[in-house]
């Protein structure tokens, strides 16, 4: 007796141990148009597979990327929001322009209710974007460029910042500039009952947390003329891959994400695929001065690695044919897209080997930290960096401690993905001075220099010339190895209609009908 | 009996307190931090501290171990870092799915396990046993993961017997519940069903040449009240060990059942909130799913009392 409680007792520490310790180690697009709300069925239910949980329907909290955008914009809507072409659009707002590189003016449309219904207007737009900002939220320091905001007539808005800051408009469409009614700021269960302008009302008794999540039509929606919509939504949480394409060919679910491996099995099964590349990814240089490893100093040596990557080949191996082989680090038909860097450091082995040669380094070695995610296109760029010389040995580490280790001078290159869009937020993230991906604190002031212009033009003409300058620079200097622009995946049921992929790499369920 | 109750329940705060600090501690050799997860890869680093320091994750690892411990001593788990939900609400959502399975696959284990071992147990050294003992021997070996794997493409994916992903709560739909389990159960029950089955086996066959057996079939008892009467509960004994195995087993291996069935329970929370370094959540999960094996454990320790008198003697 006493023998069995024993190995019992060792059984139960192991087991937790065990299991603790297994966690810990997990740690060209096509578009469809849609068509007028009016003709479309408003009686279905549209059921997506979200591979993640809602965190918050509180905009000052909500996280912006993947699903948390799709939770929020049933039953948000925003100012602005992006297309399906990835340009910024009006949605709340009817019009809005850009004064000078620090005003705004925003029209807004009128007879607009929130779910509590109440009337939209300039007044409750000052005072939710005044919310956030007070909030003292991961969401307000994105809002802190705004020195003023002035609700001039109820159906004009204008925003005066202290600096210029093209982030402004994308942070407006993302979750964070969710219009929330004002009625509901003091609620004290708002994470999980909001009350927006959106197409949708949350159904919490339909509901199951953690589990599926029910929207059904708000009666009397503003945009309802123009935007189709199924009567009820239903997002289903189902965080693996395989599940997930599971649940499509099994019509448990109709439209959801998929990882491109299993693009080929969805459309074998009749599912529609869509696809759309929201990222770049290769090698960061992080020691751009080559304070670590001196050859990442030279740009001949950063040029040849870049000649160095057989990118036809990487989307073929680690992508499974869905991506772009581009050099480029900005996405077709947004600003900074350079044509001509789509082609650039063609596939050149022998013209490497003489870049490294000239550079007068030997013997090229550096450590890169990777992801389980993104090992397979790390591996391959190993074995063609290995081919001109170059050794870059890899350590794996866990997905989420990736991120905070390439914020520390440990690695001196990183390959991990960037959004391919928002010129200004890049810079911000990776090459200026105080970036968190640049460890090293290295100051270009080209770079500087160019991200100024790109914030002080206020036409649409002269943003694209600046942030053109930009993507040229990062490529040409060799700081960002762009080995492909991966395509994020969804597969869909042929009875959908109006299936875009958004920007933020997972589709755009606004629209999309039956 | 009680005394024995007793003394197991005493032990239960202590253990549960030893767990959450070995938890505690082994979440903090994860790297990283829960700000980089909810503010994302265009986060400054001054963001990022901002909200560490606004979510007390920068204080010291003992202090907020001591904060912790005294919020559980108030009943209090916290709340997510990440969602802002409290922990008690979260886990109440996704207990009943792990338990489900873990309960299920118990008694699929049991019943099948005990059938094909009695059956196999009076039969030994007969071809039925040979196949038995080479059926449990491919079970004992088959991993849990892969089997659930192998269930659902023909079962749900090809022939739509069993949906694919996805729960149904026992109180909305009671057939739905079991469709819905019933995939992930049988891989989770497998293993034990063959070990309890090579188990039971064995104690029957031995148990049968006892003199006791002898004596109570030549008072005229029939074979099979002598095995349900006196067979089968001596040979019980090695299979409530096994059995207590199986629940410690069925609760991490929901982990991996949980991921494939699309199930939203304790194992996928579990997962998502160590990625997440939502450190409430994760001693949540662990406090929640120690304090079930410990009373099974205890239950188990009931049920030796139960099965064999000597134990409730000593």
């Amino acid at each position: 007796m006493s023998q069995i409680s024993c190995l019992r007792r060792v059984a139960l520490l192991g087991t937790v141990v065990a299991s603790v310790t297994v966690l810990a180690a997990c740690g060209g697009s096509s578009s469809n148009s849609g068509k007028k709300g009016s003709s479309a069925d408003a009686t279905a239910t549209l059921r997506y597979g979200a591979f993640q949980d809602l965190l918050s329907f509180d905009p000052a909290k909500a996280n912006a990327g993947g699903d948390q955008g799709l939770y929020l914009g049933m039953v948000y809507d925003n100012l602005v929001t992006y297309d399906a072409q990835g340009k910024l659009v009006p949605q709340l707002a009817s019009s809005f322009k850009q004064d000078s590189p620090t005003h705004y003016t925003f029209t807004l449309h009128t007879g607009v209710t929130y779910q509590d219904g109440s009337a939209f207007t300039a007044t409750t737009v000052k005072q939710d974007l005044e919310r956030v900002i007070a909030s003292g939220g991961p969401r307000a320091t994105l809002l802190a460029p705004i020195e003023t905001i002035s609700a001039v007539n109820p159906t004009t808005v204008t925003m005066t910042l202290k600096t210029p800051s093209p982030d402004l408009l994308p942070t407006l469409a993302t979750a964070t500039g969710a219009m929330l009614s004002p009625q509901a700021f003091n609620r004290s269960n708002l994470s999980r009952n909001p009350d927006g302008t959106g197409p949708y009302v949350y159904d919490a008794s339909a509901s199951a947390a953690g589990d599926h999540y029910t929207f059904t039509a708000k009666p009397q929606w503003w945009d309802s003329a123009n935007v189709p919509r199924p009567h009820t939504v239903v997002f289903k949480v189902l965080t693996d891959d395989t599940a997930r394409l599971n649940a499509l060919k099994t019509n448990q679910v109709d439209i959801a994400t998929i990882n491109a491996s299993g693009a080929a099995e969805a459309k074998g099964s009749g599912l529609k695929v869509i696809n759309r590349a929201s990222t770049w990814t290769g090698l960061t240089i992080l020691d751009r001065n080559g304070q670590t490893v001196p050859a990442l100093g030279s740009q001949k040596v950063r040029q040849a690695m870049a000649l160095a990557l057989n990118r036809p080949a990487l989307v073929k191996a680690a992508s499974f044919g869905y991506g772009q082989p581009s050099a480029q680090v900005f996405a077709k038909g947004t600003p900074g897209y350079d044509a001509s860097l789509d082609s650039a450091y063609a596939y050149n082995v022998k013209k490497a080997k003489q870049l490294i040669t000239e550079s007068g380094f030997k013997n090229i070695t550096f450590t890169a930290p990777i992801a389980a995610t993104y090992q397979s296109l790390a591996e391959a760029m190993q074995g063609q960096l290995a081919a001109v010389g170059i050794t870059m040995k890899l350590q794996l580490l866990p997905t989420t401690a990736l991120a905070a280790a390439a914020r520390t001078t440990k690695f001196p290159v990183l390959t991990f993905p960037f959004p391919n869009i928002q010129p200004y937020a890049r810079y911000k993230a990776i090459w200026a001075p105080k970036a968190g991906f640049n460890p090293f604190h290295v100051d270009d002031p080209t770079l500087d220099s160019l991200t100024k212009q790109f914030a002080a033009a206020t036409t649409t003409d002269a943003q694209n010339t600046a942030a053109k300058k930009i993507n040229d620079e990062v490529v040409n200097s060799g700081i960002a190895i762009v080995a492909e622009q991966p395509d994020d995946v969804a597969a869909y049921s042929s009875k959908l209609q109006g299936v875009n992929m958004s920007i933020y790499l997972v589709p755009q369920l606004r629209g999309i009908h039956f | 009996m009680t005394r024995l109750l007793l003394r197991r329940l005493a032990a239960l705060i202590p253990t549960l307190f030893v767990v959450s600090l070995v938890t505690f501690a082994l979440v903090q050799l994860v790297p990283g931090n829960p700000a980089t997860q909810i503010l994302g890869n265009d986060a400054t680093n001054a963001q990022i501290a901002q909200l560490n320091h606004q979510l007390g994750v920068d204080r010291p690892v003992l202090s907020q171990y001591v904060g912790y411990v005294g919020h559980v001593l108030h009943g209090n788990l916290g709340t997510s870092v990440y969602s802002g939900q409290s922990v008690v609400s979260t886990l109440a959502a996704r207990l009943p799915v792990t338990m489900s399975l873990v309960l299920v696959s118990t008694i699929l284990a049991l019943i099948v396990g005990m059938a094909v071992g009695v059956f196999a147990g009076l039969r030994p050294r007969s071809r039925t046993d040979s196949a038995v003992l080479a059926g449990t021997s491919v079970g004992l070996s088959v991993p849990g993961f892969w089997l659930a794997l192998l269930l659902v493409i023909p079962l749900a994916v090809w022939v739509h017997l069993f949906p694919a992903t996805g729960y149904v709560s026992l109180l909305n739909n009671p057939l739905g519940w079991a469709r819905s389990i019933l995939l992930g159960s049988v891989a989770l029950a497998v293993v034990s069903g063959a070990a309890i089955a090579r188990q039971t086996r064995s104690s029957i066959a031995e148990v049968m040449t006892r003199d006791y057996i002898r004596a109570a079939r030549a008072r005229g008892l029939s074979r099979r009240r002598t095995v349900m009467k006196h067979g089968l509960k001596n040979a019980s004994i090695p299979v409530v060990t096994v059995l207590g195995f199986h629940v410690n087993a069925a609760i991490s291996g929901a982990l991996f059942v949980e991921l494939i069935f699309g199930l939203n329970g304790i194992g996928s929370l579990a997962v998502a909130s160590v990625q997440q370094h939502d450190i409430p959540v994760v001693q949540g999960i662990v406090l929640t799913t120690a304090s079930v094996v410990i009373v099974v454990n205890l239950l188990v320790d009931v049920a030796y009392g139960w099965l064999n008198p000597k134990v409730r003697a000593g």
